[in-house]
């Protein structure tokens, strides 16, 4: 179970608001590659992973994924914080307004709501582990793009940690696929599901 | 899960439980005096409860800190049943 700590997991203040900006960086709360669908993907997978070190490897990251989604709601909080309607009509942020106001909703930059077709959770181990490493890459990716569209350095400063997190869960993610090719049958030659003996 | 540890988690289980539903009334009753001496009187005990199954298992990351090999990833998930 969770026990929340009232803390960030790296430190967020933002003086200047900025719509546009929060405008995009809001995919990573509740878009395609976001830390919402990251942290589900984790914490759904870690069932029916077979090797115990791989599952609590899972977990958590599954956790610190909620830490990031934190994050990421500051961010969009803070960057929407103060706004005049002046200033919601000339960024664009009014389509966002009018369903929303200024509260913090799981939804991709382009305002499709989020949906659990963002993730799989496949019950075989090494596909799983596949995926996860897919889904590091494209959130890294997508912190790219986010550092070329902004240039608050309040904002870039935890866009950036975010970034080099999921650098770091590429890596871990690599060496659990490892271990569970490892733990593999030397006859299951062509990797056959080895959490589902039908 | 043996028997000992099994019962050392049902005492962090219930105390868990209690500070829990306390927190919640505090949480729309914070000036009940009453509430407050039970929340606080719960936390002492979860974290003895705690610090008991600690001894055995670790319940965090942190208390797996003082084992010669990270133990965490070892001993069983509570999914696993």
């Amino acid at each position: 179970m969770w026990n929340y700590e009232k803390m960030l997991q790296f430190p967020v203040n933002i003086k200047r608001p900025n719509a546009k900006a929060a405008q995009v960086i809001i995919s990573q709360y509740g878009g395609p590659d976001g830390e919402l669908g990251a942290s589900l993907r984790y914490l759904s997978q870690k069932f029916a992973m077979p090797n115990r070190r791989v599952a609590g490897l899972l977990n958590d990251i599954g956790t610190e994924e909620l830490a990031h989604l934190e994050m990421i709601g500051a961010i969009v909080h803070q960057l929407t914080r103060n706004l005049s309607i002046e200033e919601i009509k000339k960024c664009g942020f009014d389509t966002y307004f009018v369903d929303h106001t200024v509260g913090v909703f799981p939804q991709a930059a382009n305002g499709s709501a989020f949906t659990a077709a963002y993730l799989q959770s496949k019950g075989d181990p090494i596909t799983d582990l596949h995926e996860d490493m897919a889904a590091e890459q494209k959130a890294r990716t997508t912190y790219d793009n986010i550092l070329q569209l902004v240039d608050d350095p309040d904002v870039i400063a935890p866009i950036r940690f975010l970034r080099e997190r999921e650098i770091v869960h590429y890596q871990r993610f690599g060496e659990a696929l490892r271990m569970v090719q490892d733990d593999l049958n030397s006859r299951n030659f062509y990797a056959f599901n080895p959490a589902f003996r039908g | 899960m043996g028997d000992n540890l099994c019962c050392l988690m049902r005492e962090v289980q219930q105390q868990a439980f209690v500070v829990m539903e306390t927190k919640l009334f505090l949480d729309t009753h914070p000036d009940c005096a009453e509430a407050m001496k039970v929340f606080a009187c719960a936390c002492e005990k979860l974290e003895a409860a705690k610090a008991a199954y600690n001894e055995a298992a670790p319940l965090t990351p942190c208390a797996a800190a003082d084992s010669r090999n990270w133990s965490w990833g070892c001993t069983p998930w509570p999914w696993e049943g």
